[in-house]
């Protein structure tokens, strides 16, 4: 073990951690129980711990801590993320990564920490009547939370997968930027997306969630928030149910947490699930509607040079060149980046079978892949996708594309091949079931003429899951009000990404850490 | 995406006919071949032996490939046996629709017997799904390379040729 590991350090000195497939013991009532240990679950925790309530934090995912972490991408995506990785949209054609561990997504996310864009915080503000959401009312606790979670910009060279950004886009003339990460003595290895084996990564798990267990928080984990009791207008307590041990179900034993206050903080779609799976009331059907992913579309590009993008930070150089929404509302907004360059998704992600796919991995440490990450929901007719419950209770969003995402994808497919042409890349290639390498920007042109733009041909895939119970004054277009306080439930709350009325426009740890950070503080005030 | 009657019948007439001569055939055949074959969590032996078939063509000419099929096919059920409910009895749909008599031929193209067909009649077959007009099987064709890519290269054997020298040997699991 290279490093201590404080989060079993913190166990044997007396943390209240209990696994919620064991029995469990006896239980007292609880000021607030938080639902889910993610960036949302994990802020509130922390504020509502250290304002002396007694809070209790469930979470369906296992505890893995870093002594676990073997960079191991099977491993890894089998036992810290929702449906061990293969969660898709219903109709398959978007895979969905989102954690499911203590910590939540921030356990194994790639630790970009942005800022909420001040056009994504003006729609909020005019079009949602969220009255603090501007750049003077938020600024205070991004900074509160950049100098928590150490948020700062990545002081090392980028590994040549991020370097393939800066190079193209000063050919091009385009905008670019060093990304702010959120860790301290990051060792650059490049396994974020696995767990951070030397506890660098700010994660919830190494912060927040260990100051709310020095402060007499209990946490129970392998344990699903099935149901909410939920009397008239407030909720009485949360059943729960132990998970099985691969953590497909949850079919151990059942019991009854009672508590004053309940936050709803599994995430967006879990959280909508959770509340559809109550009943909770939802007089205008808005309940899981307005589900946004940031969808991705992505290019991958060869060069002669080494990549090696397996290693180092994952994230480290972006381009907003074309983030902003155009005037003209023809097509999203997108942010350029790129992922992690481990085989195991590599392969999945270059595509095809046989022959083609074996010489296109055999170019691994000489391949980059870059991806657009479409800003959605800011378009009239981009309403995103709705939370559907399957028969079992699990969840679904049924997340429709159209038209302008279409012609986005197009868009962005052309920039991100003219920026890897323009890095040095000998052949580039849309990740789309009937595309190959192609070696120059007039072949791409004409590639992607020729391409069909439809689900299951595009490959796309979303690690950016947001809205769902979106805030709002008004009660008619909102789950939950601008306070995070569900619309009719007296003493219920979600404080997670699924509060967000759009997509964020950038990746959203950050803004979810703020809004949470300052909704949570506001209502310790309250209960205090 | 589940194989349900109602999506079947947005496929058209065609696929309205299949499912109607096969549904009933197909669930007691599901029935009667659901348990998990010995070693596996998930897999059943129509499963592996279906894998065992196509994987060596959808995996290509990787040289350590050969002697790890079954670490293969390992990974894969790993993988189902960790996603969820929906994810399983999806797979599960998948492989029924391709090794279930009545609708193989139909679907896939190919009518006989997977552990003997000849690398042309998987081709067809994944050239057919990929390029289908039915998303449902586009999903498919997705659903099953993707499984099979991320268990191969998600395995230690696979690391060497394509010149990834794997995660720095002090985090590595001694287990
Ligand atoms: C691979 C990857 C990389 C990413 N990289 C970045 C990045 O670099 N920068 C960035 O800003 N964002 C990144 N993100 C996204 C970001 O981490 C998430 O948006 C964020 O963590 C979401 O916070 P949340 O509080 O809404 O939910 P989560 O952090 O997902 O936490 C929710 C938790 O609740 C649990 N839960 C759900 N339902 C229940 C229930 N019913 N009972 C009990 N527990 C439940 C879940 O298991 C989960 O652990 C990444 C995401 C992924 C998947
Ligand atoms: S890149 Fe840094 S933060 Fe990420 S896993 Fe490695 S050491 Fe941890």
């Amino acid at each position: 073990m290279p490093v201590p590991d404080i989060f079993r350090q913190g166990m044997r000195r007396g943390w209240q951690v209990y696994d919620g497939s064991q029995p469990l013991p006896a239980l007292p009532r609880f000021d607030v129980i938080i639902i889910g240990s993610g960036a949302g679950g994990g802020t509130a925790a922390e504020i509502l711990a250290l304002a002396g309530l007694r809070i209790a934090i469930i979470e369906e995912g296992s505890l893995k801590t870093s002594s676990d972490f073997h960079n191991d991408e099977i491993k890894a995506y089998t036992e810290m993320y929702q449906e061990g990785a293969l969660r898709t949209t219903k109709d398959g054609s978007i895979s969905i990564l989102q954690g499911r561990t203590v910590g939540g997504t921030t356990t194994v996310n790639w630790t970009s920490s942005f800022r909420t864009p001040a056009s994504t915080l003006a729609v909020w503000e005019n079009d949602f009547g969220i009255d603090y959401a501007n750049t003077q009312a938020m600024t205070p606790w991004f900074e509160q939370i950049e100098q928590r979670l150490n948020v700062q910009r990545w002081g090392m060279a980028p590994n040549a997968n991020n370097d393939v950004i800066r190079l193209g886009c000063e050919q091009l003339g385009w905008g670019w930027d060093i990304i702010p990460r959120n860790v301290t003595g990051c060792w650059n290895l490049g396994y974020c997306g696995t767990g951070c084996p030397v506890n660098a990564k700010q994660s919830m798990l190494v912060t927040t969630l260990p100051t709310a267990l020095e402060n007499h928080a209990v946490l129970i984990h392998s344990m699903r928030a099935e149901k909410l009791e939920i009397r008239g207008d407030k909720v009485e307590g949360v059943h729960v149910r132990g998970m099985n041990a691969s953590l497909t179900l949850s079919d151990g034993a059942r019991s009854l947490l009672l508590a004053d206050h309940v936050i709803c903080a599994g995430g967006s779609i879990n959280t909508p699930a959770l509340l559809l799976r109550s009943r909770a009331p939802d007089p205008y059907q808005l309940l899981g509607s307005r589900t946004f992913l940031h969808p991705v579309c992505m290019t991958a590009a060869q060069f002669e040079r080494a990549i090696d993008g397996f290693y180092g930070a994952p994230q480290s150089v972006y381009s907003d060149h074309f983030n902003e929404t155009p005037a003209n509302q023809e097509r999203l907004g997108y942010k350029l980046e790129v992922p992690p360059m481990q085989p195991s998704v590599v392969a999945a992600l270059l595509g095809s079978w046989g022959n083609e796919n074996w010489l296109r991995m055999q170019q691994l440490g000489q391949t980059n892949i870059m991806l657009a990450l479409m800003r959605d929901g800011f378009l009239p007719d981009c309403a995103g996708g709705q939370v559907e419950l399957r028969s079992n209770g699990d969840a679904t969003l049924d997340y429709p594309f159209h038209l302008a995402m279409w012609r986005t994808v197009r868009e962005a497919l052309w920039h991100m091949g003219q920026i890897q042409f323009a890095a040095g890349a000998t052949k580039v290639m849309p990740l789309h079931t009937s595309a190959d390498y192609v070696s120059s920007p007039q072949a791409l042109a004409k590639l992607l003429d020729q391409l069909a733009y439809e689900p299951l041909r595009v490959r796309l895939s979303s690690a950016h899951v947001m809205g769902g119970c979106r805030m709002g004054s008004d009660p008619k277009n909102s789950v939950t009000r601008p306070d995070g306080r569900h619309q009719q439930l007296q003493n219920c709350w979600v404080f997670d990404g699924s509060i967000f009325p759009t997509s964020v426009g950038a990746n959203p740890q950050l803004s979810i850490y703020a809004f949470v950070a300052k909704l949570a503080t506001d209502l310790s005030r309250q209960l205090a | 995406m589940a194989i349900t009657r109602r999506r079947f019948l947005q496929f058209g007439v065609g696929g309205a006919i299949l499912l109607t001569t096969a549904g009933t055939g197909a669930r007691w055949f599901q029935r009667s071949r659901r348990q998990a074959l010995n070693g596996y969590q998930q897999l059943r032996a129509q499963d592996v032996a279906f894998l065992s078939a196509v994987l060596p063509l959808i995996i290509g000419n990787h040289p350590q490939f050969a002697g790890h099929l079954n670490t293969t096919l390992t990974q894969i059920d790993r993988l189902l046996h960790h996603s969820s409910p929906t994810k399983q009895a999806e797979l599960r749909d998948l492989f029924d629709l391709i090794t279930f008599k009545a609708t193989q031929g139909p679907v896939t193209g190919y009518w006989g017997d997977w552990t003997t067909a000849k690398t042309a009649d998987i081709q067809q077959f994944l050239l057919r799904w990929r390029d289908s007009r039915v998303a449902l099987l586009r999903f498919g064709y997705q659903g099953l390379c993707q499984l099979c890519h991320m268990a191969w290269y998600g395995s230690e054997p696979a690391w060497a040729a394509i010149g990834y020298p794997g995660p720095p040997p002090l985090f590595r699991s001694h287990t």
